[in-house]
């Protein structure tokens, strides 16, 4: 248990796929307060994290297993965050890792359909900064609980 | 008596006038006729036995003679050879008696020839010896001559009588049928007859005039004139009427009455009877002198009717004519009447004919309708049908478009009914019409304002269809536009916002107070204009959603949104006065950003008091509508500028006062109008406002 722990921590588990660099580095500042920031992997559009997940293109001899947590941007060039979404959660191997929406927008059909494809959490962006930072302190504790405590698949193994 | 007497006459001659006027088939018929001849054969017998015809006459006397002459000769030898030629006298008178004048000259003749033969000597012949016998043959030749003779006066006397006989039976007969005549004529069951004789005394009075006019024959003949059977009044105006006539002075009696017929005049005139008992009635009377062979008056024959019936049907039908005038005079005075031969020529047109037509009464009488007045707009069709309908006398009814004389065109609803003549053929055709020129002309204009409207409203759909394709369009744009405002725009405020923060964090300790102040400043802009925005994005998506209408208990709804705000106000006094409330059918969400809209409001604007009041209540609006009120005792509002309340963006305090972002208000209206409902407020400066919005019961979509 601990030495798989151990293999987890050592490499970036978390995903963060967002085009914006001012937000990349917003929200990695607001992780840093949670000391997740070194976790964090960061590609910025759908294209290149679809690659990452099937060891593709640039990403074909990626070594270690997938993120715990994918941080998505809703609007990105090239494939945007929800079609990430849907091959993700339609994937029998990629759909138990939790899909985190990360979006300025409030507008109630992307969150309907995000939903629907079986994201695990939405978040909007505020432009309060104290704020966000709250949001991605709730971030941190959900990838807390995914990670520490005891996964149901884990459980069973004893 | 008289009339008795009439009466039992009047049986038998009833019976001897019918063969003259009934077929004799009838075998009643034929014994009257044996009657009637054994009435008169009495008559004949009382002549004695027929006179013989001539060659009878003359064997009779020669059958006499001889008979007479062997009696004699029988007898010889007690007369002793005495000529005795006097009894020769027997079959001469004998002979003459029955034969006349020239059957006595042959026994006479026989006589004398057979006496000169056997009687007197020389017997056995014709000679004569003896003087004395000469003058005995002679003188009884002389007697024979004589007998003969006298029987011949006695034959034609005899013939002379039968003759004389037989005429006065025909005259009984004729005198028979006249009174047969009479009688019947006396009887009549419709005329009275009263005769008088000269002087105007009653001498009949029938039976009719008994029943008629209430007198009895007995009271009135020989007794009295025909006078007092009239209204004493019309007597008295008719003898003066004809002295002024004739010039000469009328006494008003019974000269007034036969005034006319005295002097040779069919008289005919109608009076008032007067009843004996009871009442007076109309009749009619001819009054005719009666007079001799030498023309002089021997009496009046008044002749009368009863004429109540006849007056009666008068008096009807003066009053049928007096209704139907007035009828007519209604008729005529709005309706449009219109007489036609059966060709269809006019032969009558009243006044709002001529004045509808503009033609004058003789331009139109003996013109045919159709040549002067009718439009062709009508199809041949609609003519035929009329004509075909109304010349089998039934009624026609049809709106004509008919021309006047200027030209102007004039619609009348028209019946035209055929009078029937005695043949059962239309006689005239009668048409009634009221004029809907006004109406048709509404009709006219109606349609081609439908056909306007129709082509109109094609016009519009398509325009509709268009606007709404770029209706569309622009609502795409715009959710393109709200999409991007809510992405692209708030992320350069996030990093104004988050750069800001992280500069204060990473070097908020070197910074001036003033630098500190502006990042502050920066900080709190960028928030707001993330309210702003937010804000905006709402209000576009009111309009944009589709409202899930339910049953809503804004009752349950305050005391929910009541609690949200519990946090935010326990530092401050509020009382909240709730009336109950209704259940209106409203998207629930929207509902709820309504009140806490308003409550917020409510609770934002009273912040200054220290003891806030908010009111909560309902009631309705005149059409029905649920009206609900939010009433606070806070800033209120200048109600100068309480139109621009609900304007995006329109603030009526700074900011400074109250926070906001003067968009709320312009959403509730939004959501309210969305509804079908209204909204507005009242207020005054420093008094409180009072924010209503009515939602219909009878909910419309918008």
């Amino acid at each position: 248990m601990n030495t798989a722990n151990m293999e987890v921590t050592h490499i970036k588990n978390i995903l963060l796929v967002e085009d914006d660099h001012r937000d990349v580095e917003l929200t990695l500042a607001a992780l840093e307060e949670q000391n997740l920031a070194n976790q964090v992997f960061v590609l910025h559009d759908g294209a290149q994290a679809l690659d990452y997940l099937y060891h593709r293109g640039k990403f074909t001899d990626r070594s270690g297993s997938n993120p715990v947590l994918i941080l998505l941007d809703l609007k990105m060039p090239k494939v945007d965050g929800l079609e990430v979404l849907k091959i993700v959660k339609a994937d029998e191997q990629l759909k138990t890792i939790p899909v985190v929406m990360l979006t300025s927008s409030r507008e109630t059909p992307d969150l309907t359909e995000c939903y629907k494809h079986g994201v695990n959490a939405y978040v909007v962006k505020p432009v309060d900064f104290s704020n966000f930072m709250k949001a991605v302190s709730q971030l941190g504790i959900f990838w807390a609980a995914i990670n520490n405590p005891p996964l149901p698949a884990a459980k069973e193994k004893p | 008596m008289r009339n008795c007497r009439y009466s039992r006459r009047s049986a038998k001659l009833q019976e001897n006038i019918n063969p003259m006027t009934a077929p004799p088939s009838d075998g009643q018929n034929n014994s009257t006729e044996s009657n009637l001849q054994g009435h008169n054969s009495p008559n004949r017998m009382h002549f004695g036995w027929r006179t013989l015809k001539p060659w009878e006459a003359y064997v009779f006397a020669l059958v006499v003679t001889a008979i007479t002459l062997v009696l004699r000769l029988e007898f010889d030898d007690v007369l002793g050879g005495h000529p005795t030629l006097v009894i020769f006298t027997i079959p001469v008178m004998l002979s003459a008696y029955a034969g006349g004048l020239r059957a006595g000259l042959l026994a006479t003749a026989t006589s004398c020839l057979a006496s000169g033969y056997y009687l007197l000597p020389p017997l056995h012949s014709f000679a004569v010896a003896l003087p004395g016998d000469h003058w005995l043959q002679f003188s009884f030749a002389l007697a024979g001559v004589l007998i003969s003779v006298m029987n011949e006066a006695l034959h034609r006397a005899r013939r002379l009588a039968d003759q004389i006989s037989k005429q006065h039976v025909q005259a009984q007969k004729d005198l028979a049928k006249v009174e047969t005549l009479q009688s019947a004529i006396f009887h009549s069951a419709h005329f009275w007859i009263i005769a008088t004789d000269e002087k105007g005394v009653i001498q009949i009075f029938n039976p009719v005039a008994e029943r008629k006019l209430g007198y009895a024959a007995a009271e009135v003949v020989n007794k009295t004139t025909p006078a007092i059977l009239h209204e004493r009044q019309e007597v008295i105006e008719r003898a003066a009427a004809l002295s002024l006539e004739y010039g000469v002075a009328v006494s008003a009696d019974f000269e007034a009455l036969a005034f006319r017929a005295a002097r040779g005049i069919e008289d005919m005139y109608e009076v008032t009877k007067v009843r004996k008992d009871v009442g007076s009635f109309p009749a009619l009377l001819s009054i005719t002198a009666l007079r001799d062979e030498r023309q002089s008056i021997i009496g009046y024959l008044l002749i009368g009717i009863d004429d109540t019936a006849r007056k009666q049907a008068e008096a009807q039908l003066q009053q049928a004519n007096a209704k139907l005038k007035a009828w007519a005079q209604a008729l005529n005075s709005f309706a449009i009447v219109e007489e036609t031969d059966p060709q269809g020529r006019i032969t009558y047109a009243n006044d709002p004919f001529c004045s509808i037509s503009k033609y004058s009464r003789e331009e139109v009488i003996g013109r045919d309708h159709r040549d002067i007045l009718i439009s062709r707009t009508h199809p041949r069709e609609f003519w035929k049908k009329m004509w075909v309908t109304i010349s089998h006398g039934e009624i026609w009814r049809g709106e004509i478009k008919n021309h006047a004389k200027d030209g102007t065109v004039y619609w009348v609803d028209t019946v035209i009914v055929p009078l029937l003549g005695r043949d059962e053929k239309p006689e005239t055709y009668l048409a009634i019409g009221f004029a809907i020129t006004e109406r048709k002309l509404a009709e006219e204009e109606w349609k081609r304002a439908e056909k306007e409207i129709q082509f109109l409203n094609t016009a519009l759909e398509q325009r509709v269809l268009e606007r709404t394709k770029q209706l569309k369009a622009a609502n795409g744009e715009l959710e393109a536009f709200s999409y991007s405002v809510s992405h692209d725009l708030r992320a350069p405020l996030r990093h104004v916002s988050g750069f800001v923060e992280l500069l204060q964090r990473e070097a908020g300790a070197s910074l001036s107070e003033k630098s500190l102040r502006y990042l502050s400043t920066i900080s709190q802009s960028a928030h707001r204009m993330g309210e702003l925005i937010d804000d905006l994005l709402t209000f576009s998506r009111i309009g944009k959603s589709d409202l899930q209408k339910t049953e809503v208990s804004l009752a349950a709804l305050v005391q929910d949104v009541m609690g949200d705000f519990q946090s935010a106000t326990k530092e401050r006094n509020i009382i909240w006065d709730i009336h109950p409330l209704p259940h209106v059918r409203a998207d629930p969400a929207l509902m709820r950003q309504v009140m806490v809209n308003l409550m917020s409001n409510a609770v934002k604007f009273t912040s200054a008091r220290a003891n806030a009041k908010i009111e909560i209540g309902s009631s309705s609006s005149p059409a029905g509508d649920t009206v609900i009120f939010i009433r606070d005792n806070g800033a209120g509002f200048d109600p100068l500028y309480a139109g621009k309340l609900f304007g995006v963006f329109q603030r009526l305090h700074s900011r400074e006062e109250f926070e906001g972002t003067g968009i709320g208000l312009a959403n509730i209206q939004r959501i309210i109008h969305r509804h079908g409902g209204r909204v507005w407020a009242e207020g005054v400066v420093d008094g409180g406002a009072t924010f209503s919005f009515s939602i219909p019961n009878q909910p419309t979509e918008t």
